[in-house]
């Protein structure tokens, strides 16, 4: 049995763009996506102690108005390849937001986001990124014989990321930010809710979901996907939730 | 609601069949607040934003059956309904 860790995470601070004057949107696709991020190493979380493996999601925003009701078409772009393309209908004098999630980002990845409109009347003037994290797996499962997880304790944080400077969160699927795997079923076997705490003698995690990971917010659910959410008086409309899980457990090797 | 098929081909689309493809299913189904799709998996996920409505359901399922008839495979593979505080 190896000696009992706790694992912490804390999250860097999104980084925000609003422009003085907004930017009117194409009525074709643009050949560069207006907005574009290569992530940072100071975008990303930071994890202590290391776990054995974990993925990382971005989700960038893109905000901006439609004056006249119509259509929003936007492409996902990473290093340069479309991920997902789509359109959505918006209304009048209303607000939209892109929330794109990239799964399983990493530094120097560029992402990107391109808006065109049927109108010749609509705008975009806000934009941002923020990276949280997924699939953690504390221990390497497999050292060189197979390894459980003992004395495990899982709670989050009652307070909710990310939180930007503009616009109005909301909470995402507010009672069941997390899944919980494990090896059998290769997928969830619990539901985590808005402030959780459980304690488990003995587990043994999935290989590819990890001991825990996000379910609708840009993995399980969402990967490489955007939501675009309107609003008839602000932007940008997002989701900010309780995904900042403390996890505490220990190693233990099966002979 | 939002609905996802698995469309058989998995290619990017250009902008102007974004426009096509998006014409084209707004005319089948009126209600459609939104759709994306994805060139690494073939998912097609419409988005009815908070309509619940059954008979939206069936409407796209004969649409996906015609399409079959047509010889080109698609898949429904899930129906989520989500909400928020």
């Amino acid at each position: 049995m190896g000696s009992r860790k706790t694992f912490t995470i804390t999250f860097a601070s999104p980084r925000e763009n609003l422009q003085e004057t907004p930017t009117t949107l194409p009525t074709s696709e643009p050949e560069t996506p207006q907005v574009s991020y290569t992530v940072q190493s100071s975008d990303m979380p930071t994890l202590n102690p290391r776990p054995y493996s974990c993925k990382y999601i971005a989700v960038v925003y893109a905000a901006g108005k439609f004056v006249t009701a119509g259509t929003l078409y936007w492409r996902m772009k990473k290093n340069g390849s479309s991920v997902r393309t789509g359109s959505s209908s918006i209304s009048a004098n209303n607000y939209y937001t892109v929330n794109a999630f990239f799964f399983d980002v990493d530094v120097g990845d560029v992402l990107e986001i391109a808006l065109w409109s049927d109108q010749t009347d609509s705008d975009w003037d806000y934009d941002a990124i923020f990276v949280y994290v997924t699939r953690f797996q504390p221990f390497n499962l497999h050292s060189p014989r197979k390894v459980i997880l003992a004395q495990i304790r899982m709670y989050n944080e009652n307070a909710t990321y990310p939180t930007l400077t503009q616009g109005n969160p909301s909470k995402w699927i507010s009672y069941y930010p997390f899944e919980w795997c494990n090896e059998k079923i290769d997928n969830y076997v619990g539901l985590w809710s808005i402030t959780g705490d459980v304690s488990i003698n003995f587990w043994s995690p999935s290989e590819t979901r990890g001991l825990w990971c996000i379910k609708y917010h840009g993995d399980l659910s969402r990967q490489n996907d955007a939501i675009i959410r309107t609003d008839s008086t602000y932007r940008p409309k997002y989701w900010s939730n309780y995904i900042r899980m403390t996890t505490i457990c220990r190693p233990l090797r099966v002979e | 609601m939002r609905l996802t098929i698995v469309l058989e081909f998995k290619r990017d689309l250009s902008g102007s069949e974004i426009a096509k493809l998006d014409a084209e299913l707004r005319k089948r189904i009126p209600e459609l607040v939104g759709w994306s799709y994805s060139s690494l998996t073939g998912e097609l996920t419409l988005d009815f934003g908070d309509a619940e409505d059954l008979s939206l359901l069936r409407r796209v399922e004969e649409w996906v059956a015609k399409a079959e008839g047509r010889k080109r495979r698609f898949e429904i593979i899930g129906v989520e309904k989500e909400w928020e505080e």
